[in-house]
């Protein structure tokens, strides 16, 4: 298994090479360049190619490409065509907010749905299993930006004590202050990670309790939660943390609902307004991030399973 | 599991009714919204919206216009004067300029920022004006330097406060041009002009000189505060927070929940009228510099539109005034040429409306045409051109011309009209505050994006500029402009308001159609008792 | 010592409830090798499971069960909690799937003497290596220490063995223990299985679809078809005189040395409605009454019951 996962890595460089690759001459093959984004914009011809110039980014593409790859080498992201910032620096202001309502939201969305997600699997068919599945299916069906709407219009709005929109109260910024501004869009974020995870933890349970040695154990007279702790959880938490892998690169690229309908500041508008503002430098280093989370994500998985499962060792 | 609900509940109680600590602080506050963040500080390379909203917060402007004529105001540059020759202007930069850190503001800083513009490194959007003063180009073609030292021989340091600018041939826009604002040179001149737009400069700003000086800017709001030291006053109106909300039905939340102040430009014209009856809010409107209109694609091979009898046609389908009673509520303009109603030519009476559809009709038919086949592309996400477009299509299927309405993502919409991959467009077009048409209408113009070629329009146009009397130059562009409308190159649809909902608290506020900080200093907030 | 008295197994099937195991009686004494045999599906597995109070939760239980001087309802499962694992104790058929994959093996059972004798864990893990070594688990204490997956199949099932016999229960039930094992393991396990019940004077319960399995082992039989008990005898006198057509059907379709093995085609079954004796569709000795009366099981001597209208003597 570590020879595995040496292996794995080297394949990881190499596709995260095939990525930036890929990127830079798709980013490059729409015509067009980040000036012309806005045509009003009144540049005189010279100073857009002076710009062009300046930015290398009138150089042959493979030179470009790898002065780009030169440069990360050294760790060197380059900077911001819009911001004229390090591109690092940028998402690494943008990061922390992002994390702190996505992280937050995944581990109580986690949280919960496992804690009912076990139980609504252990009492198949109850109506709390009828009304938890009923509630998961309606979360996962329902238009996110359309109940962060009608959430800010009741509690910002009808009864308003709690903010609709931001991280802060400007001039304020407590921890308390955060935390109300916090609530709306965590809770929002909180139903739709849970609705999708709550159906993945109920069928993972459901699937172990049938299994032989679930039987075996209540033949040698386990009780419930002997059994449940002991025997089904660590069995079932494989595809658990098979969903919590897939979805943790999503974590980092920031929550969009929340960002457009909360203005919660983060990463998710940057990496979009950039990508429509064809912000070459953050584009490329955007992607190289998410493969590397991807790439992360699985790695831990897989570390996880290795530790969980004797088999794999 | 009890436990764990009893502690939620204990959590959200505390957070709800927590802290619900009242400004302590006597300071007042203005709230303003925005849709995205600024990008940059620096006023020289301001390529965006918020960019240059924020500017205006920040920085001195050398010159403003009138917000209602347009005409060029003093600002930083307190007085000017324009000798015999109509070439040469004495500006006097205002005695109480001072830039933040003490120094004072001077007409070396004036001067080294335009060497900057001029500088063959500088990629912003500021030289069209100054290539007019003499010397400038030459500067752009030959300066050697990475820095901007040396000299424009155009441009002249009298003393400290006076500055000389010799132009080398008429050009009337001129001083409507001077809007951009100085950068310190004690602070920059050491730094290569290619360089400068990444300078620390352009994202701390440690010293400028506005009404307002930049205390925190992170990627929710921009926190800026009074600059006591402003030479038209400090600012009545001690901080101000430009907000970054991209969701505007929360920014009319925030407003009406109190804890926004001012929606500026934005607000849309479907929520005005709930906003109108609340006894809270004010609702400010102004036109803009800004017209949406029917473009006709003349370029395409053998399309029916470079006939001129088929364009006119369309001139007489849409009800102009119609579509800005009902689409627009009134909240703007219909417009039946190039020049806006804020331009001092503009004339009222060139209204001879309207819908004609037998005229119409006969038209075609003498045009050679029975019936027609054309597309209509318009962008996603602005209804009152979803509805024009729609009309449109009704009106024309009338006279025989069967228009397929095409909706394009922004994206996709901007690259069909770079490439010419459309017989109607409805578009928008920004204008400046001078009512010279040569960047949309000369035929050598970069900006005549129509492709519209007139050599009588062009020979008016270059007049029009090098013509310093207004009297003359208002019968000019009224003579462009009857000639542009009877050459039909596009169907001008209407002028829109800008429509801004704020505090009643708020008073003097005075937008300008191109810059809502326009008088910031003079904004008051009224006491909560004051108001009632 | 043990009595199952009417024990019915049935479940519902769209409204109509599908009896699997039909009134049956039988009774075991301490000491004593009860075997009970029959094709799969015949209701023998079913049997035992009632017995354990491991019927799925779906399923119509009736009937009652006397078990050491204590008088059971199948009706109420709640009772079997503090029996199953001290007094009742099972081994599965398939030891692989019958043990927790995450498991090392040694705690299974050491964890079973946690749970019951209330022994400190050291302790119950030296138990657990004094029972593997009588087992045959060897070393002992290396064993204890391995997953399942690191075991070979008659290892699992001795250890599945321990685990279900760590509490001494006065009744082991074993549902085709030797089946997925292989020949020569099998004897093995039948032979700690013969020696657990004679040793501890417990009886034991060996189900098996093997008639070589029930001759070599058991003291007494039962055999099932289509959830009815339908013969009844000690185990020489079965195999020496079978009374029902089924049993004889069984013991002739063994392979013998003597002869070819007989792969004979029944009587194609046919499906007869209403009340008739369940073998009749395969009987070569049907008759009329046959298939329109059931027939009941009924004493033929002290040891023997059959349930046949014409019992072969």
């Amino acid at each position: 298994m570590i020879p595995e996962l040496g292996r794995r890595f080297m394949q990881t460089v190499i596709v995260l090479f095939g990525v930036s690759m890929v990127t830079f001459l798709l980013m490059h093959a729409a015509p067009g360049h980040p000036l012309q984004t806005n045509p009003e914009l009144r540049l005189d011809p010279t100073a857009v190619e002076r710009w062009l110039q300046l930015h290398q980014l009138d150089q042959p593409l493979i030179s470009q490409y790898l002065a780009w790859l030169s440069r990360v080498f050294r760790g060197d992201f380059g900077e911001s065509l819009l911001y004229n910032r390090p591109v690092l620096e940028l998402m690494g202001e943008r990061l922390p907010s992002t994390l702190l309502l996505t992280l937050t939201a995944f581990v109580l969305a986690l949280f919960l749905a496992i804690v009912v997600g076990i139980k609504i699997a252990t009492q198949q068919n109850s109506w709390l299993d009828r009304f938890v599945c009923t509630l998961s299916l309606a979360g996962i069906s329902v238009p996110y930006f359309w109940l962060a709407m009608v959430l800010v219009l009741l509690f910002a709005y009808r009864f308003p004590f709690l903010p609709a929109v931001g991280m802060r109260t400007p001039g304020d910024g407590s921890i308390l202050d955060i935390l109300k501004h916090m609530l709306l869009p965590l809770i929002v974020m909180v139903i739709a990670n849970f609705a999708r995870y709550v159906r993945y933890v109920r069928s993972a349970v459901l699937d172990v309790l049938q299994q032989d040695y679930v039987r075996s154990a209540i033949a040698r007279g386990l009780k419930g939660k002997d059994i449940l702790y002991r025997h089904v959880l660590p069995n079932a938490a494989m595809p658990i943390i098979t969903v919590a892998a897939l979805s943790l690169p999503m974590l980092f690229t920031g929550a969009m609902v929340a960002e457009y309908v909360f203005a919660w500041p983060g990463l998710g508008r940057f990496i979009v307004t950039s990508t429509m503002a064809r912000d070459y430098p953050v584009i490329m280093t955007v992607n190289l991030y998410t493969a590397s989370l991807v790439a992360i994500a699985n790695f831990i998985a897989d570390a996880l399973y290795l530790l969980i499962d004797p088999r794999l060792r | 599991m009890r436990q764990i609900i009893t502690i939620v509940i204990i959590f959200m109680l505390l957070i709800c009714t927590g802290c619900q600590n009242n400004n302590s602080a006597k300071e007042s506050s203005l709230h303003v919204a925005a849709l995205t963040g600024p990008l940059t500080m620096n006023p020289l390379f301001l390529r965006d919206a918020a960019s240059a909203e924020v500017a205006a917060l920040l920085h001195p402007q050398l010159l403003v216009t009138d917000p209602k004529t347009l005409m060029p105001q003093a600002r930083l540059f307190s007085s000017w004067q324009l000798l015999e020759d109509n070439l040469t202007y004495v500006f006097s930069l205002h005695e109480d300029a001072y830039w933040s850190d003490g120094k004072p503001v001077t007409a070396e800083d004036v001067a080294f920022t335009m060497r900057v513009i001029c500088h063959p490194d500088y990629t912003g959007p500021l030289f069209q004006p100054l290539r007019y003063i003499t010397g400038a180009e030459g500067y752009k073609l030959e300066h050697s330097s990475p820095y901007a030292d040396g000299d424009i021989s155009g441009i002249e340091v009298i003393d400290e406060k006076t500055l000389k600018i010799s132009l080398k041939e008429n050009y009337a826009p001129f001083l409507t041009m001077l809007t951009f604002a100085p950068v310190p040179a004690h602070i920059l001149s050491g730094v290569e002009v290619a360089q400068m737009e990444s300078h620390t400069y352009s994202h701390q700003l440690p010293v400028s000189a506005g009404p307002y000086l930049l205390v925190e800017w992170n990627d929710e709001y921009l926190h800026v505060r009074a600059n006591p030291h402003y030479f038209l006053g400090k600012p009545s109106i001690n901080n101000i927070y430009y907000r970054y909300i991209p969701n505007q039905e929360a920014q009319l939340i925030e407003l009406l929940a109190g804890k926004l102040d001012l929606i500026p430009t934005a607000v849309k014209v479907e929520d005005i009228k709930n906003l109108k009856n609340n006894p809270d809010i004010k609702i400010y409107h102004n036109p803009r510099l800004v017209y949406d209109y029917l473009a006709l694609n003349t370029r395409k091979a053998d399309s029916p539109l470079s006939n001129k009898k088929v364009r006119k046609a369309f001139t007489l389908l849409l009800n102009r005034q119609e579509i800005v009673k009902n689409l627009l509520l009134n909240y703007g303009t219909p417009l039946y040429g190039p020049i806006l109603p804020l331009h001092f030519p503009y004339k009222e009476t060139q209204a001879v409306d309207e819908v004609d559809l037998a005229a119409a009709r006969r038209l075609l038919v003498e045009a050679g045409y029975k019936k027609l086949k054309l597309d209509l592309i318009y962008n996603v996400g602005n209804t009152v051109r979803e509805n024009v477009a729609l009309l449109l299509k009704e009106q024309a299927a009338k006279v025989g011309i069967d228009i397929q309405i095409n909706l394009l993502e922004w994206e996709a919409f901007l690259s069909a009209v770079n490439e010419g991959d459309y017989d109607l467009a409805i578009l928008g077009r920004g204008v400046e505050a001078d009512p010279d048409l040569t960047f949309h209408w000369h035929s050598q113009s970069r900006g005549n994006s129509l492709g519209y070629a007139n050599s009588e329009v062009d020979h008016l146009l270059e007049q029009g500029v090098a013509t310093m009397d207004k009297n003359e130059r208002e019968k000019i562009y009224q003579a462009a402009e009857a000639m542009i409308v009877e050459d039909v190159p596009a169907i001008w649809l209407y002028v829109r308001e800008a429509i801004h909902a704020a505090t009643v608290k708020l008073q003097n506020f005075n937008p300008h159609p191109e810059n809502i900080f326009y008088n910031v200093h003079e904004w008051t907030l009224a006491d909560e008792e004051e108001v009632s | 010592m043990l009595e199952v008295k009417n024990l019915q197994v049935g479940f519902n099937e769209v409204g109509k409830i599908k009896w699997v195991v039909k009134n049956s009686s039988f009774s075991v004494s301490a000491g004593e090798i009860l075997g009970i045999v029959g094709e799969s599906g015949s209701g023998k597995s079913m049997t035992a499971l009632a017995i354990m109070g491991l019927c799925p939760v779906d399923a119509i239980v009736q009937g009652q069960l006397n078990f050491q001087n204590r008088k059971m309802n199948f009706a109420q499962r709640d009772a079997w909690q503090e029996l199953r694992g001290v007094e009742m104790g099972m081994v599965f058929q398939d030891p692989t799937s019958s043990l927790n994959p995450l498991y090392p093996v040694g705690q299974t059972v050491a964890e079973a003497l946690v749970f019951h004798k209330k022994m400190p864990l050291e302790e119950a893990k030296k138990e657990t290596e004094k029972l593997f070594t009588s087992l045959g688990i060897l070393p002992a204490a290396v064993r204890a220490r391995q997953y399942p997956h690191q075991l070979s199949g008659g290892l699992k099932q001795r250890v599945m063995l321990a685990a279900a016999i760590c509490c001494k229960p006065k009744l082991l039930i074993a549902d085709e223990p030797t089946t997925a094992l292989d020949v020569t393991v099998q004897a093995q396990i039948l032979n700690l299985l013969t020696s657990y019940a004679k040793g501890e004077n417990s009886a034991l319960l060996l189900i098996s679809h093997d008639l070589g399995v029930i001759a070599q082992t058991a003291d007494r039989v039962l055999v099932m078809c289509k959830g009815v008990i339908v013969e009844e005898a000690p185990v020489l006198e079965l195999f020496k005189k079978p009374l029902h057509p089924y049993t004889q059907l069984l013991i002739n379709s063994l392979p013998r040395l003597d002869r070819a093995v007989q792969l004979k085609t029944e009587k194609s079954e046919i499906v007869i409605n209403g009340s008739a004796c369940l073998f009749a569709g395969r009987c070569r000795y049907c008759r009329q009454i046959c298939l329109q009366v059931e027939p009941k099981i009924k004493a033929i001597s002290e040891k023997r019951r059959v349930c046949c209208h014409f019992p072969l003597f």
